[in-house]
């Protein structure tokens, strides 16, 4: 069963994917926030990492460069509801930074299961060894 | 009639208009951020209730909530594209 960490300052955001990943038989640990979150990296191992980009007590695009740094062999989804609908637009778009510092795919806010899933099983594809299945839409 | 001050920020956005769009920029992202948390949680788990009730006579309900979710989706979108420059500045 992969084992994924979400991490949001949204607890309702929190809930709501552990529910739809849970019924798709992922092993989804919760936390509210970065710290909790780096304390949740430092006491087990995850197969995917979904983290928010812009949390408290977290400086801009901290929460995607420390998760990275602290496991970079674990793919990270970074997700924001800040993120810009137009990627024409000449403002920063923040998706497309969180992939330079690290990110393995983006979600903009809100997205459907059906995309979340999608982006998991892209990751999930992409590491060489560990999980081999592709989760399918139910 | 008292009027509670203003503070110093409000002072200057309220005397310059680049610096009051700025603000309600910032304003409009915020809210949108928040409405796209909101939505997340909608579109995440209706999908789920309208398994549950789909056998049901009045199933097309949750179809309607799923539906009323994807038009918040593309008002929020709209509201952050306007106000893009200002969460830019933020945020960036």
């Amino acid at each position: 069963m992969p084992r994924v960490l979400v991490v949001d300052d949204d607890p309702m955001v929190c809930m709501a994917i552990e529910i739809y990943l849970q019924r798709h038989d992922f092993h989804v640990t919760i936390a509210d926030g970065g710290e909790a979150g780096l304390r949740a990296l430092e006491g087990s191992s995850f197969d995917l990492m979904i983290v928010d980009i812009f949390m408290p007590h977290m400086r801009g695009f901290e929460s995607i460069r420390i998760f990275h740094e602290r496991a970079p062999r674990v793919p990270l989804i970074a997700m924001s509801g800040y993120a810009f609908a137009n990627l024409n637009s000449p403002a920063p778009d923040f998706l497309r930074m969180a992939l330079e510092l690290g990110a393995s795919r983006c979600l903009r806010k809100p997205f459907t299961p059906a995309a979340l899933l999608t982006v998991i099983n892209e990751c999930m594809a992409e590491i060489p060894t560990g999980f081999a299945g592709v989760v399918q839409l139910r | 009639m008292l009027q509670k001050p203003l503070s110093a920020e409000a002072t200057d956005a309220q005397s310059h208009p680049a610096r009051r769009m700025e603000v309600v920029g910032q304003l409009t992202g915020g809210i949108a951020h928040d409405f796209n948390n909101i939505l997340t949680v909608i579109s995440g788990t209706i999908e789920i209730l309208e398994e549950a009730v789909a056998d049901r006579p009045d199933a097309a309900i949750a179809s309607l909530i799923d539906q009323a979710a994807t038009r918040g989706a593309e008002l929020t979108a709209h509201l952050l594209v306007r106000a893009r420059p200002a969460v830019a500045a933020v945020r960036g």
